[in-house]
């Protein structure tokens, strides 16, 4: 076996419109290595994982799996892989036994030894008592198990895995890391592993590689990257608010400033891991700055892609390959939802241009509304308060955008379910009142009254909004008015 | 480790009738829809005997051809499914990750529909023979009848497996079976042919391939023992069946993308 | 909000209606190629079946072409019901509940929009039968008659319809619209007339209510009226209880809020 387990030269994967899915990506797995594949959602991780198992045929570049070319030694590739895709690829009537039988009999294993490896492989992932019921009674956790069996029936050096813990509960997790890691180790089988938490990246992985829009934007040990990155971030919490300006600069002798994660916290970028801390302390306590929090954060892969890319990693963020994305929350934080959108109970995350907006507005949701709008009045909002005083809105699609976080509007007369729209960031999001209530929404909550009638005034931030009364056209009038 | 195509095709094929009989949504309007229809057109068309010149005089005996013809149709909708749902859940990615070759994969999935083509088949020839109709050419007849019969269900099968290929879509091949019921009924599966007196359904009639498919079937019932009515019968499914394994083979490269 | 009559509330959700189909016409394919299909493909086929001893005309076009007519009728009007369906999902009813000062008006404006599919669809269905060879023997009033027949089946299919829709609230009905449908339709006389019918299939034919629109429509189509009264009367008695239906649900749906 080459020392190179697997072994990539600018590969490139093209569409036919848009964006380059992967963009010269260049990265090598050594032998038994974990090596771990970390990026946004959309970043081309997936189309990467397919073209090296020989499912997508690359637009340009080389690379080799196991010593044989993917793109001319395909059949070689496939006997020595193992692959566990995102999608977990089970045939729901088939119960679990079968599957593994099917997999070992395709892969040329005799009947008897077929059934033998069927049931190791069962036991192994600790799906023995359900390997008779079939995959449409599994939960979700037990399809990735099943999947990971199926991959491993041939024993294969390599194995690929997408994103396999996504949306598993932790305890499904730490089984499978635990598995991952067993197999490196015990077996010496190379793994190629693609996520988008950059915990399990951090966990598992010997090295990682980062990808956004097609490229490796950083590769390395954990360890290395985010050494490059610098020190930690020290984020002080002040006991009253007015003490907020003497912190930071009590706080700025120390090194860069930087947003704090609420309102009135401080976070200032340290040079080192934290042997300033202690120092800190005493300054502040010498300046007199009561101190009700004070939290001392290392840099993390998010910190790495932050100083690459300049976006955090784990928010989400476009779908060139037109994968959904997935829910952004890492588990510990507050429910934290960029965007949402709700069109007949279907929710999707999606960023919404301000130019979408009439289409999107075209949709079965809210047509009957904008028709019974303007068939039967639309009422008139004004913002009286705030950066966008004196704007006013209707519901036809002529809306104003506002800065992040501001503006509100809701129709109480569209439907039962009153809709709000909201602007954030340049961008629309329509929503159920009701839905949007509670949230958060980039790191401001909404609070909202649950029934506006007109002369009914609602603050949001450093905004007002007044609803005046609908200007009804008559019905008798005629149609179409 | 390779195994062998005839493998292969053991396994696929024990999958595919493991699978169709696990779907009660695909054994039930094979079974049921062409009794409904055999029944309630009968009920409605028992005068027709008293036409001149037609051809038999219990109604049955004409009309069985109806549940076998739709029967064999309706399995397009059940194999398009079938492999619509392997595209649908990504399952044919791990096939085509293993070294099973394309179209063993396409004559497996034949297996199903044969296995549910020969239930079909007895109970039709039972209800048919309970409610009267008759062999004309006997016991030997019936089972010619159940051999083409087989052949048409393979060949709409490997039809369906073909749309199923192309469109990846369960929804489609749904929509594929009412536009094959109109195919049938624009043929002589309601009336004999030589009896149409509107000339133009005549002539719609005659130029629709299924004419030739129900003719033969009914022929060892109403007739005997026909030659050429078989013949045609036989060479219609026979020739559906060779053109439909070949589309689907060629689409199924498609669908099992691999370098 | 001004108060609007039962009048310009219908002609509000009727004339909107119309827009929508306007928008897509290929709302209509399904109400109108399942009938065309089987004028067709029975015209077509059976006609030899006229030469039956009592079948009373040698015009099996026209025979069919009433069995498809009042198919058409019926599927229009059935088509209220996922009309309204969809309006309350989209949130429009909700809308349109509260504020409509009389909503049993709402279910007239469907009423009169199905009425309108119900005559387009007819108005495409007539020509093409004409050109399979349709001839209509009846005099103008019997023809007025058999018209007339339709149109309050597709009203008492509306009605119904509609009357579902208000009940359940959502999609989940649609499918049980159309089945007990179908079976009116064809536990009927639809290959031969009733007296040719023999077995089980004549007693529930017998029974079944449409089994007279068909027989008084064929009447009417070829110029020898008959059981007139019985249909009309049937067709009244089902207006009324499908009206009665209606308004329960309209009920049923107010009181959900």
């Amino acid at each position: 076996m080459a020392e190179r387990a697997i072994d990539v030269q600018g590969l490139v994967r093209e569409y036919k419109k848009g964006p380059r899915a992967v963009d010269g990506v260049s990265l090598y797995v050594e032998t038994g290595e974990i090596y771990g594949f970390l990026g946004p959602n959309g970043a081309g991780k997936s189309t990467m994982v397919k073209m090296l198992v020989t499912l997508l045929p690359p637009s340009g570049g080389r690379a080799t799996v196991g010593g044989y070319d993917i793109a001319s030694q395909g059949d070689e590739v496939r006997k020595v892989i193992g692959v566990a895709l995102q999608e977990a690829a089970l045939d729901p009537l088939l119960t679990g036994r079968e599957h593994l039988f099917l997999q070992a009999g395709l892969n040329g294993f005799p009947k008897k030894r077929a059934k033998e490896r069927g049931e190791e492989l069962l036991e192994r992932v600790g799906l023995s008592g359900a390997g008779d019921r079939k995959i449409g009674t599994y939960s979700g956790g037990m399809r990735r198990r099943l999947d990971l069996a199926l991959a491993l029936v041939h024993s294969p050096s390599i194995i690929f895995l997408d994103e396999p813990t996504t949306g598993l509960d932790p305890h499904s997790r730490s089984a499978l890391w635990e598995e991952v890691r067993r197999l490196a180790r015990d077996e010496g089988v190379t793994i190629f592993l693609t996520t988008q938490y950059l915990e399990e990246a951090d966990v598992l992985a010997r090295r990682v590689g980062i990808i956004d829009h097609g490229r490796i934007v950083a590769e390395g040990t954990p360890e290395e990257l985010k050494a490059q990155v610098g020190g930690s971030t020290l984020e002080v919490v002040p006991a009253q608010e007015s003490e907020k300006e003497r912190l930071e600069a009590t706080l700025a002798r120390f090194g860069a400033l930087a947003a704090g994660s609420g309102d009135s916290g401080v976070a200032v970028r340290l040079r080192d891991r934290g042997a300033a801390v202690a120092e800190i302390i005493r300054a502040l306590d010498q300046a007199g700055v009561a101190v009700s929090d004070l939290a001392l954060h290392s840099p993390t892969l998010d910190d790495v892609f932050l100083a690459r890319t300049g976006r955090p990693l784990e928010s989400g963020d476009g779908e060139p390959d037109g994968q959904p994305a997935a829910e952004a929350a890492a588990p510990e934080s507050e429910p934290e939802i960029d965007l949402r959108m709700a069109a007949a109970g279907r929710s999707k995350i999606e960023r919404l241009p301000t130019a979408m907006l009439k289409d999107w507005m075209a949709e079965r949701h809210l047509q009957g509304a904008r028709e019974s709008a303007r068939q039967l009045g639309t009422p008139t909002l004004t913002i009286t308060k705030g950066p966008l005083a004196g704007k006013q809105v209707n519901v036809d699609g002529r809306l104003v955008i506002g800065r992040e976080g501001d503006l509100v509007i809701s129709h109480p007369e569209i439907s039962r379910r009153q809709c709000a729209i909201l602007v954030v960031d340049g961008s629309l999001v329509i929503d159920d009142l009701q839905s949007l209530n509670g949230t958060w929404v980039n790191g401001k909550r909404i609070e909202l009254p649950t029934l506006l009638a007109p002369g009914d005034a609602m603050s949001l931030g450093t905004s007002t909004i007044e609803v005046s009364a609908p200007q009804p056209p008559s019905l008798v009038s005629g149609p179409g008015a | 480790m390779n195994a062998s195509f005839g493998t292969q095709l053991r396994l696929l094929a024990r999958r595919s009738v493991v699978r169709t009989f696990r779907d009660p949504g695909s054994i039930i309007p094979a079974v049921a829809v062409p009794l409904i229809l055999f029944v309630v057109v009968s009920a409605g068309l028992e005068k027709a005997t008293h036409v001149k010149g037609f051809p038999t005089d219990v109604i049955w005996t004409f009309t069985l051809t109806i549940a076998f013809a739709n029967g064999a149709m309706v399995t397009v909708a059940n194999t398009g499914a079938a492999i619509a749902t392997d595209i649908e859940h990504g399952f044919i990615n791990r096939l085509a990750l293993t070294p099973m070759k394309g179209f063993v994969l396409v004559a497996a999935q034949l297996a199903g529909a044969l296995v549910l083509g020969l239930i079909q088949a007895v109970v039709f020839l039972g209800v048919g023979l309970a409610a009267g109709a008759r062999f004309e050419a006997g016991a030997l007849g019936a089972l010619v009848l159940v051999l083409l019969f087989l052949t048409s269900v393979a060949a709409f099968g490997a039809f369906g497996i073909f749309v199923g290929l192309r469109t990846g879509s369960g929804q489609a091949v749904q929509a594929i079976a009412p536009l094959m019921t109109v195919f049938l009924f624009l043929s002589s599966v309601n009336f004999p042919r030589n009896l149409i007196t509107a000339d133009w359904f005549k002539w719609v009639a005659t130029v629709n391939p299924l004419s030739y498919l129900v003719e033969g079937m009914r022929s060892v019932l109403i007739t005997g023992w026909d030659k050429q009515a078989l013949a045609y019968g036989f060479a219609f499914a026979g020739g559906l069946l060779i053109l439909m394994i070949a589309a689907a083979a060629m689409s199924i490269q498609g669908r099992l993308v691999r370098t | 909000m001004r108060h609007a009559t039962f009048w310009s509330i219908t002609r509000y959700v009727a004339w909107r209606n119309l827009r929508i189909l306007l928008r897509s016409p290929t709302l209509l394919v399904p109400a109108l190629l399942l009938p065309l299909f089987f004028l067709i493909a029975f015209a077509g086929a059976l006609s030899n079946l006229t030469n039956l001893p009592g079948f009373g005309t040698k015009d099996y076009t026209a025979f069919q072409y009433v069995f498809a007519l009042m198919q058409s009728a019926g599927f229009t009007g059935a088509m209220g019901g996922f009309a309204m369906a969809e309006d309350f999902e989209s949130g429009f009813m909700d809308r349109l509940m509260t504020t409509a000062t009389s909503r049993a008006a709402i279910i007239s404006g469907y009423v009169l929009a199905m009425l309108a599919r119900g005559l387009i669809a007819v108005a495409v269905l007539t020509p093409i039968a004409f050109a399979f060879g349709m001839r209509m023997h009846g005099s103008v009033l019997e023809i007025v008659g058999l018209f007339g027949l339709a149109a309050l089946l597709n009203i008492v299919a509306t009605l119904w319809s509609t009357g579902v829709a208000m009940h359940v609230r959502s999609f989940a009905a649609a499918g049980g619209m159309f089945l007990p449908l179908f079976l009116v339709l064809f536990l009927a006389p639809v290959f031969v007339p009733l007296s040719s019918l023999t077995g089980w299939l004549h007693a529930v034919a017998v029974v079944n209510p449409f089994t007279r629109l068909l027989e008084a429509g064929r009447g009417f189509i070829t110029g020898q009226p008959k059981d007139v009264l019985w249909a009309f009367g049937a067709l009244a008695a089902m207006v009324a209880l499908s009206t009665i239906w209606a308004l329960r649900g309209v009920r049923s749906a107010a009181r959900a809020g």
